[in-house]
Parts: structure tokens; C-alpha cells; sequence
């Protein structure tokens, strides 16, 4: 019994220790201040619905974005000490969300008030008619002035809204440890064909993921700067690492595996506790930004409840929270962006002008997911398909569905930067 | 006449049937709610892997099996699956039960401590293991780093992203779960048929090969078919280590299959026949390697328990116990604690470490949610399952039940279809088939039963092998002396029975609560448990956090464990079998 009480002894002062302990998490930020009364002067409708919000009493979300993590969970407990209202988030990838909100429907039996996830996720949702129409709704931040925004909330669809950008304004991740400033590439074509960056890089494996069907839409086919044969030249010529989704990826680059990520996304936390990364942006080339968006469930068991808390998120106070605690970019002018230094210190390599910004419409997320899951042809790299052939038939299908889609859908939404 | 020759057998099969009904009729209705939980959700998975088309324009054909196995890529897959499983059984038998027989058959010093580490090995989650050792032996991991710094070693020695990666991290763990499946059955022998052979002039080694091995082979089969399938269906590993160095398995081209947009479930169940092929063939198999044999080894002689004296050996055999334990579990734990005081896991730098993750974990009252929800979970999970195996085993081992094969082949099925596949037919079955598990729909209940089931085959293979070694006579003796079955049951075998009991139970509550794919498909946050928050840390971007989430899980394994050695020493058993 005395090892059993030793050990007892251990454990509580572990976590003794654990709990008197007081530097912040990874990548947390001091709380946000509490925000002021958002609610006042306060249309007489709206307040209907935080008096309903406040009796509903919490708020559930699906999916993933802002609310991930701990310091999600900051932010949610940001919403409540304001409305006394509580958010949970069952976190998840846009799949198995959306996968989990369609079972639930199937069955009866809704759960969730709110989806939020990255393309093609909110479009899908909206399109197999889970959504409730929220441009019809008195959300006070439908009240504000456009100049506002940096994207406006409503310029993506009637049911869901923009809430935070998912990249850096760059094209590339890089070890400084592992890459010299004069060996840092310029373009995306130089990365596929120059030798010295051979076995240097880390890319998304395409046998385990459609991201590289999504990354090729937004710098490819909006931007122009990566061509299909660069893609084709990338996995086979230059012999990357592969890794199964874009955050392992970003692990890889940061812990030091890899030097240089085709990638953006995942880097929030290496940064914030001091990865050795940097962010590079080709001159003269166009950046394509990302967002993650949310909706209201038809089916919500909280209605009201959910309605406060996108317009809170959407509001200067909530999107405070969301940037200081949470280190993403704001939507809204008038906060400024949280990222880490490391992604908020992009370097511009080429040359000395930006390229203008945009994020994606709604079409290019229905483009880059029937991209994927109509051609096989991609998960044939990087050894089991020609270069030509590769090309060819991702053409012709680009092609097809452009035909079928009213004409060649390049144009992207214009990002306003600070 | 006609008349009556024809009534004759109608009244006799009748009656025959009537007498079977009236014996056997618990028994049936027991396999009318298995087959409803087991075999429906199966049966709904395999019809749909006929169909071609959405909803209206839906057709039935072979049109999926066609397109996937007309593929050489399957065939390609399938080899290195096989391959890869083969080899990574073959070692890690030869280690588990090397290890199984030192713990239980031999004088080695400290074995009682060395099956506890064993047991805590067992307890570690593989994904933040296999991360560890992504971190020890990637490009960059410490023990590159410390090895680069010999003289003559230029650039990474070890790479863990390899076909060898794959099979040294998985082989360690699959090790640990041989060891425990076949310790009972090392520890119920009667040890005076190994001191037969000593007698007879054999050496220790030929008496383990000769007379221990032949013995034990209904467990040593049956843990080593098991892990085969295991192996089969392993998906982390593969997935972490092998997708960077292109290398692919089945159970990772079913996983996207399923987890893509839009999904190819009808693909994934074609491509998942394979496992009903395999599992098919394992159990004749094994039917065929046993059919006949007899294995009792507990009888009602009494039962000798003297281990083998190793001499000078059993330091040998203590310090290859000790390195097993060291590289399998001290070096990744060490990882593992270390990565949960840092700031970034694996970013090394002046102020890379900190509490807070603990502080903030701590903090969350989620965390405590679910930590009650854990220990529910794996309770409920190993009464549920170690209940129903073991009436299932005692069915198809015990009695006389004519049809009892149908048992053994209803606690195996739910092995044929990998975890992804089996979430999403529970989905359909139970979610979106019966309105009866409606109200409990995201509870810690449904999550029990899932998991109950998910459990069956592991639960009824550490029973069955419990079944065999008790001699049948032991039954027999007190049902001549007047004894009903009930009495006989529960006074002579479930005394018999209890170890297997004990540790079908143990290793049910954790395997219930360190489970990923089938929870994250199923829970709420009202039945949030550790591994859902280790799931959302992991993937959320917080790996730190997934991290503490994965230890509080092994402290809670722990705690479980010491109260079962508790309970068993206060019974004046000093082992947990």
C-alpha cells in the first residue's frame, strides 16, 4: 500500500505543479479584454433574439476553425462571459462533419446548430440544403458599412459567411535553418524544375488527399502560377516527401524534416512557439487566400442562440478574440491581423512588387472538389501516369466543366489589405 | 398408410425441433440479438457494395468489385498488406510469447514487475507512439541528432519512414498485445507435464518447443491469427510512416475511400471482401489445425505451478525483458512527456519548454466531462463485451448446441470490415436504420455498444482459449453429483474461468477507451471522452494538448490496472491472470 500511497503522492504533485504553473500555451495570448455591450443601441428584433439566445442557453458547433484547441475554447468562454450563453464544438474535418450533420438528418435526430469548415465544405452543405438562409436575418453586422470588410460577409452566398482567412499572404513555407536566403525559389515552375530543390520538399501524398486538386485551383487555375505540368514535374522529378494531410505537412516543415512546404495552412501553432519558419511570396504574382465560413443548420436546436454567436464572432469584439487569442487574420479592417510574427513577416522573393490578393469564390470550391473526385488521374502520382497524359486529361475535363458551367471561372473576390 | 408414413416423420422432426427449442431456446434468442447487432449493420454495408448510382437512378451489379479488383493496384496492395502483416506477426510472436513464457514459466528475477511494464507498454496510445518515433528516428529526431555526433556517421542513420520503420514500431506494440493475450494460458498449464519432459532428460528449450508450444497452440494460434488480422486492418502506422516513403496498404486506400467527398463506401466495401475472405479463411484454418486435438491442461488433478530454473540464464533472459521494455515504451513515453511540457512538439529552442499545457488542460471542464466519461465508457465496455464473449464461447466450446459454429463465426465478423468501414455501417444501422437507437444516439450507452461489439472477436478469442484448457470432466462430475447447470456454472466454472474473465475485461476497458476511429464518429459533447479530446487536440493543431489528453488516458489505464492487481492479491492471486 505504501508504493500505491508514494504514487499517489507523485501524482498529486504533478499536477500541483502542472496546475501553479503560469506561462501560456502554445501560442496563447493574454484573454481579451471583455468585449463591450454589443447588443445596444439595440433594434428592438434583435433583442428578441438574444432574450431567446439566453433562454436557448448554449450554442453547438460541427466542424472546425476558429474554436479548435485551447485557445478555441478561449474564445467560445469570450462569447459567454458576454451572453451567458455557452459554445461546444465537436471538432472535426470538413468530412466527417458534414458526413456526421447528413447521418443525423437522415435519422431524425440534428444535433448541431452550426457548421463551420473550409471549402468545398460550407458550399456542400449548402447545397444538399442543410443551411437555413441567414442574409434574411437582423444580424447587426449586416447593419455595418461595407468599407468594413475586408471580404463582405455577404458576397459568398445567402447561408453562410466568411469568418477568418486560413493563409498567410504567401506561396510557400520554409525552414531558415535548412534553406539559405539565395537559394529561396521565386516561382512555383523554378521549384519544379530546378535540381538543387530536389528531395527539399515536403507536398500533400495525392493518393490520401484531394488537397492538391484544391491547391492546384487556387494557384494554378485563379492565380496562374503553377501550371499542371509543374504539378506533374513536382512529384516526379523532384522526389518530395509526401505526407497525408496539410497538417502533418506543416509538422514536418517546422520541426525541420523538410525544408520547404508547398503549403500554408497549419503553421499557427509552429509559429507561435518559435518554429524556425518563414513565408515566402513570388513577386508579381497573385496571392489566393482561403476562408473558413459558417452557417446556420436548418435543423439548429438553438436558433437564436447561433444567430448571436456568428454575429458576436463577426462583431470588433468577437473578431479581437478570434485574432488575439486564437492568432488568425480579421476579416474586418478595423482589427488587426493576430498571426505569429514567423507567418505575419512575409518575405518577398523575385522581385519588389506584390501581386494583388484575392480569396476564393464559391464556384472554385464546387470547381476543385469535382476536380478531385471526377479524375482518378490524380492519385496515379507521382510514378503511375505520364506527364502528358496527366496534363491532357486534367484539361480536357477543366474543359468539360467549364463548358457545363457557363464559361471559364477564373475570377476570384478581391482581398483588401492592410 | 401413405397418410401415416408421411406423418410419422412431420410429428418426429416436430418434435424433435420442439425439444431442441425448448433446450436451446435462451441460446437462440442470445444469437437473434447478436446477429441483429453484429450481422445487420454488416448485411446493410455488403448490399450497398452492389450498388451502382444515387437514390433513383440506383442500380444493382457487380459493377464496384469489377472496377476495383480489375485494378492491378489492388493486387499490389494487397501483396505488400500481406507481406507486411506476415513478418510483423512472425516477430512479434517470437517476442510476446518468448516474454509471455519468461513472465509466467520461469525463474527470471522481478517478473511480476516485468509484467506490469508489459502491461503499460500495452496502455500507451499508438498515435502520439508512432509520432514519438517519428521525433526519435525521423531526419531530424534526437536519435539521429545523437548518433550524427559520432565519429565517421554523416546525415541520418535510421529512417523511420520506411518499410522498416513500419515494422519495428509496429512489431513493438503488437508484441505487448501477444504477451497478454497468451499469458493466461502460459500461466493455467499444469507445469508437471513440462517437468515430465525435464525428467525424461529433455532441455528447457526442447521442453518449450516439444511439450509448452504444443500445448498452448489453441491461444498461440489463435493470438497470432488475431494479430494477423490486426495487422491487416492497421492503419496509423501505415499511414505516418508509410505515405512519406510511398508506401500504401489496404486499410489506407479503404480509409480514403471512405473519408473522401464524395465518399466511395460502395469502393471501400468491395475492397473490404477481402477481409471476409481472410477472416473466412482463418477460422477454417484454424478449425482445421485444432479439429480433434485435445487441449485441456486445467484439470481436476490439481495444478502445479513450479517455473523452469534458468540457472545463470535468467539474468539473460531479465536484461532481454528490461531493452524490450526500454526501446518499446521508455524511449516514445519519454517523448511523449517531454512533448507534453513543450511549447511546439519536437521545435527545440531556448524557450521550447512550458506547464501550460497541463495548466490549461487541466483548467478545461471538458476534461473532467470527460474523464468520467472514460471510466464509464471502459466499464461499461468490459462488462458488456466479457459478458456476451463469454456466453458466446461457452456456447460454441461447452455444449453440445448444434449449430454453435454460427457463434464463432458472428464474434468474428465484425473483424471483416476495418474501423472507418465498421463506423460508417454502425452509421447506417443504427443511426439511420432503427428508430429504437434513437434516444440514446451519442451517448456514452451507444458508444459502449459500438465499441461492445467492435470488441467481440478480441473478447472471444482470450475466452475461448480460457474454455478449452478446462477439462470437461470437471462439469460433468458435478452435474453426475446433482448439481443444475446454474450451480455448476458458477461454482466450478467461473472460479476456473476468472482469470480469463479478469483480463477479457481489462483489455476490453482498454481498447474501449483508447478507441479513435469508431468514438469520433459517434460521440457528442455530452459523451466526449479522453481519446475524442486526444482526436480534436490531434487534429485541431494542438498536439501539445492531444498529448496531455493520451497520458491522463495511460494514468487512468494505470490506475485500472493497480486496482485489478489489487483485487486479485487481495484474492490471494498475485498476478492479474
Amino acid at each position: 500500500m505504501k508504493r500505491y500511497a508514494r504514487l499517489q503522492m507523485l501524482l498529486v504533485t504533478t499536477l500541483l505543479i502542472a496546475s501553479a504553473a503560469c506561462s501560456p500555451p502554445r501560442g496563447a495570448a493574454p484573454a481579451a479584454q471583455a468585449p463591450t455591450n454589443p447588443a445596444s443601441p439595440v433594434d428592438p428584433e434583435w433583442q428578441k433574439v438574444i432574450d431567446a439566445a439566453k433562454q436557448e442557453g448554449s450554442v453547438l458547433v460541427y466542424g472546425t476553425g476558429f474554436l479548435r484547441g485551447v485557445e478555441g475554447t478561449q474564445v467560445a468562454q469570450e462569447f459567454q462571459k458576454t451572453y451567458g450563453v455557452s459554445v461546444d464544438n465537436v471538432e472535426g474535418a470538413g468530412s466527417p462533419s458534414f458526413q456526421r450533420i447528413r447521418e443525423e438528418a437522415k435519422a431524425g435526430v440534428p444535433t448541431a446548430d452550426i457548421f463551420l469548415g473550409s471549402p468545398p465544405w460550407p458550399a456542400t452543405v449548402e447545397q444538399e440544403g442543410f443551411f437555413a438562409p441567414i442574409k434574411d436575418k437582423p444580424l447587426p453586422i449586416f447593419k455595418e458599412p461595407k468599407t468594413v470588410w475586408k471580404v463582405d460577409p455577404t458576397s459568398m452566398s445567402d447561408s453562410y459567411i466568411p469568418q477568418t482567412f486560413n493563409y498567410p499572404l504567401g506561396h510557400l513555407v520554409i525552414n531558415t535553418r535548412l534553406l539559405q536566403p539565395a537559394d529561396y525559389p521565386t516561382s512555383y515552375h523554378e521549384l519544379a524544375t530546378d535540381p538543387k530543390y530536389r528531395g527539399k520538399l515536403a507536398w500533400v501524398d495525392p493518393k490520401t488527399t484531394g488537397d492538391i486538386a484544391f491547391k492546384w485551383t487556387i494557384w494554378g487555375y485563379i492565380a496562374d502560377a503553377m501550371t499542371l505540368d509543374d504539378v506533374w514535374q513536382i512529384y516526379t522529378n523532384q522526389k518530395p516527401t509526401l505526407y497525408a494531410d496539410p497538417p502533418a505537412l506543416a509538422d514536418a516543415v517546422s520541426r525541420g524534416d523538410a525544408a520547404i512546404g508547398i503549403a500554408l495552412s497549419g503553421f499557427e501553432g509552429a509559429a507561435a512557439a518559435g518554429a524556425p519558419i518563414k513565408v515566402l511570396r513570388f513577386a508579381d504574382t497573385p496571392v489566393v487566400n482561403n476562408v473558413t465560413a459558417f452557417g446556420i443548420l436548418k435543423a439548429a436546436r438553438h436558433p437564436n442562440a447561433a444567430m448571436l454567436f456568428i454575429n458576436w464572432a463577426m462583431s470588433k469584439e468577437g473578431q479581437e478574440a478570434v485574432t488575439k487569442i486564437a492568432h488568425y487574420q480579421s476579416m474586418r479592417k478595423d482589427v488587426p491581423d493576430g498571426l505569429a510574427e514567423a507567418l505575419a513577416k512575409v518575405e518577398l522573393v523575385g522581385g519588389t512588387k506584390k501581386g494583388p490578393a484575392y480569396v476564393i469564390a464559391p464556384t472554385h470550391a464546387i470547381f476543385s472538389a469535382d476536380l478531385h473526385n471526377k479524375n482518378e488521374i490524380w492519385r496515379q502520382l507521382p510514378t503511375g501516369v505520364g506527364e502528358t497524359e496527366f496534363v491532357n486529361t486534367l484539361n480536357s475535363y477543366i474543359a468539360e466543366w467549364e463548358a457545363a458551367n457557363g464559361g471559364p471561372q477564373h475570377e476570384a473576390i478581391a482581398v483588401a489589405e492592410n | 398408410l401413405t397418410a401415416l408414413t408421411i406423418e410419422v416423420p412431420r410429428a418426429s422432426a416436430l418434435a424433435a425441433i420442439t425439444n431442441h427449442l425448448r433446450r436451446w431456446w435462451f441460446v437462440w434468442l442470445f444469437i437473434g440479438v447478436l446477429a441483429a447487432l453484429v450481422l445487420y449493420p454488416l448485411a446493410v454495408l455488403f448490399f450497398a457494395s452492389f450498388r451502382t448510382g444515387e437514390d433513383a437512378a440506383a442500380a444493382f451489379s457487380l459493377a464496384n468489385y469489377q472496377r476495383v479488383f480489375s485494378s492491378p493496384a489492388t493486387y499490389q496492395l494487397i501483396w505488400t498488406t500481406i507481406w507486411l502483416a506476415a513478418v510483423r506477426v512472425a516477430l512479434a510472436g517470437v517476442i510476446g510469447i518468448f516474454l509471455a513464457w519468461v513472465v509466467a514459466r520461469t525463474d527470471t528475477p522481478w517478473r511480476q514487475g516485468i509484467e506490469v511494464l508489459m502491461w503499460v507498454k500495452f496502455f500507451a496510445p499508438p498515435l502520439p507512439i508512432v509520432v514519438a518515433w517519428i521525433l526519435l528516428a525521423g531526419k531530424t529526431g534526437l536519435l539521429n541528432t545523437l548518433l550524427s555526433n559520432l565519429p565517421g556517421v554523416e546525415g541520418p542513420v535510421l529512417d523511420v519512414y520506411s518499410y522498416g520503420g513500419i515494422i519495428f514500431v509496429s512489431t513493438l506494440q503488437l508484441a505487448a498485445f501477444i504477451f497478454l493475450l497468451t499469458l493466461p494460458a502460459f500461466r493455467s498449464m499444469d507445469a508437471s507435464l513440462e517437468e515430465a519432459g525435464r525428467v525424461s532428460g529433455a532441455s528447457s528449450l526442447k521442453v518449450l518447443r516439444v511439450v509448452t508450444a504444443p500445448l498452448l497452440m489453441p491461444t498461440i494460434l489463435g493470438a497470432a491469427l488475431y494479430a494477423f488480422v490486426f495487422c491487416l486492418e492497421s492503419f496509423e502506422t501505415e499511414v505516418m510512416l508509410g505515405t512519406p516513403a510511398q508506401i500504401y496498404v489496404l486499410s489506407t486506400e479503404i480509409y480514403v475511400l471512405s473519408q473522401q467527398f464524395p465518399n466511395d463506401i460502395a469502393g471501400a466495401t468491395a475492397l473490404s471482401t477481402f477481409f471476409v475472405v481472410v477472416v473466412g479463411a482463418i477460422i477454417a484454418l484454424q478449425a482445421r489445425l485444432l479439429g480433434g486435438r485435445n487441449f485441456t491442461t486445467v484439470t481436476g488433478k490439481g495444478h502445479a505451478v513450479r517455473p523452469v530454473s534458468l540457472g545463470g540464464w535468467r539474468w539473460v533472459t531479465f536484461a532481454i525483458c528490461l531493452l524490450y521494455f526500454f526501446i518499446s515504451a521508455v524511449l516514445p513515453l519519454s517523448m511523449l512527456i517531454l512533448g507534453s511540457f513543450m511549447r511546439g512538439w519536437g521545435i527545440w529552442s531556448a524557450s521550447a519548454f512550458t506547464l501550460a499545457n497541463w495548466q490549461v488542460s487541466l483548467s478545461d471542464p471538458r476534461l473532467i466531462n470527460a474523464l468520467t466519461n472514460t471510466i464509464l465508457l471502459g466499464v461499461l465496455v468490459g462488462l458488456i463485451g466479457t459478458a456476451v464473449c463469454a456466453g458466446a464461447t461457452y456456447v460454441w466450446v461447452r455444449t453440445a448446441f448444434s449449430s454453435r459454429r454460427l457463434l464463432e463465426i458472428i464474434t468474428w465478423a465484425p473483424r471483416i470490415a476495418p474501423g472507418p468501414v465498421l463506423a460508417i455501417a454502425f452509421a447506417w444501422a443504427f443511426i439511420g436504420g432503427v428508430p429504437i437507437f434513437h434516444p440514446i444516439l451519442g451517448s456514452v450507452l451507444m458508444l459502449a455498444l459500438v465499441l461492445s461489439i467492435n470488441a467481440l472477436p478480441l473478447g472471444s478469442r482470450i475466452l475461448s482459449g480460457g474454455m478449452h484448457q478446462i477439462a470437461f470432466e470437471l462439469e460433468e462430475a458435478a452435474q453426475v453429483n446433482g448439481a443444475p447447470w446454474w450451480t455448476t456454472f458458477r461454482r466450478v466454472m467461473l472460479p476456473l474461468l476468472a482469470p480469463a474473465l479478469v483480463t477479457s475485461f481489462v483489455l476490453l476497458f482498454l481498447i474501449a477507451i483508447r478507441n479513435l476511429v469508431l468514438i469520433v464518429f459517434f460521440y457528442k459533447p455530452e459523451s466526449r471522452v479522453l481519446s475524442a479530446i486526444l482526436w480534436e487536440g490531434w487534429r485541431g493543431g494542438n498536439p501539445e494538448r492531444a498529448l496531455v489528453a493520451g497520458l491522463i488516458m495511460m494514468a487512468i489505464s494505470m490506475v485500472a490496472l493497480l486496482i485489478a492487481l489489487q483485487v486479485r492479491k487481495r484474492a490471494g492471486i498475485p498476478s492479474l491472470y
